[in-house]
């Protein structure tokens, strides 16, 4: 899953309503709060046949997250547009992110009262091993902070935390909460499988309501509760499942 | 949806476990039924 290692410029991107090549792409401002201090949300999703998968539900978390950052939601039915025609200047994407940012803003904290942007691009996708290697970093994730929850631009902590599972040969790394509960990875939810129970950290414990998560609870028989991270070594071991795209 | 074979040094020589499997198959037939589920 070294992602970095693999990276393909090839896709499409489309910026406030014009369509531009990835990695040239113009229009955005270098003064963006986005850019400036992590001021945005963002989702990303698999294409599957030149379809973004659950974008429903992935717009509804996208408006969540924007609420839930005090910032005017983006307009699904512009969103929506803008998916469809970055999907058709690139029927080959294999993965699809939306971001929006609270726009143009200061060079400091405070936000700007500017229109948001609105970024939607893709790439190839991914393929994943079958089983891989987890780094159990000694970062926390505060259950309590400001981010609970919310999918944000803010993402240099998950930078750095994937950079110390490389370190370690593991291809993700999973943080703790500060009351040391199993928490959730840097981009992933992780579910345990206990004595053939398959449980997962609850939201109070700060991971985020992941798409795959959700649907993973209305599916199965998931047990929602707080996972101490040394239930990985106890006996009997039992693989454990760990959704992809939270 | 990927197992976790390892979790630093604590080998998992179980995995995928057959909960595992069967998570997986679940969603993997969820994706079949709707793109937009």
């Amino acid at each position: 899953m070294l992602e970095s290692a693999t990276h393909d410029s090839t896709g499409a991107c489309w910026v406030d309503g014009l369509l531009q090549s990835p990695g040239t792409a113009s229009g955005i401002s270098p003064l963006d709060h986005a850019i400036v201090v992590g001021d945005g949300v963002f989702e990303t999703m698999k294409v599957v046949d030149g379809t973004a998968f659950a974008l429903t539900r992935h717009l509804r978390r996208l408006r969540f997250s924007a609420e839930g950052m005090g910032m005017l939601p983006a307009d699904d039915d512009r969103v929506r547009d803008a998916v469809a025609a970055v999907l058709d200047a690139d029927p080959a994407a294999g993965k699809l992110r939306i971001t929006w940012s609270s726009g143009v803003g200061p060079l400091g904290s405070s936000r700007g009262d500017g229109p948001g942007t609105l970024i939607v691009a893709t790439e190839p996708g991914s393929t994943w091993p079958a089983d891989e290697a987890v780094h159990l970093c000694r970062w926390t994730r505060n259950e309590h902070g400001a981010l609970v929850g919310l999918k944000t631009t803010s993402y240099a902590e998950n930078v750095i935390a994937l950079e110390a599972a490389h370190a370690h040969g593991c291809s993700e790394a999973l943080f703790a909460n500060t009351a040391g509960d199993l928490c959730e990875g840097t981009g992933t939810n992780v579910f345990l499988v206990v004595d053939d129970e398959l449980v997962t950290p609850p939201l109070s414990s700060g991971c985020l309501a992941g798409v795959t998560r959700e649907l993973l609870l209305e599916e199965m028989a998931v047990t929602e509760r707080q996972v101490d991270p040394d239930e990985f070594a106890r006996p009997p071991r039992r693989s454990s499942p760990r959704p992809r795209e939270t | 949806m990927s197992a976790i074979a390892r979790v630093d040094d604590l080998v998992l020589p179980e995995a995928p476990g057959p909960v595992t499997v069967a998570a997986q198959a679940v969603f993997a037939d969820l994706c079949t039924r709707s793109l937009d589920p």
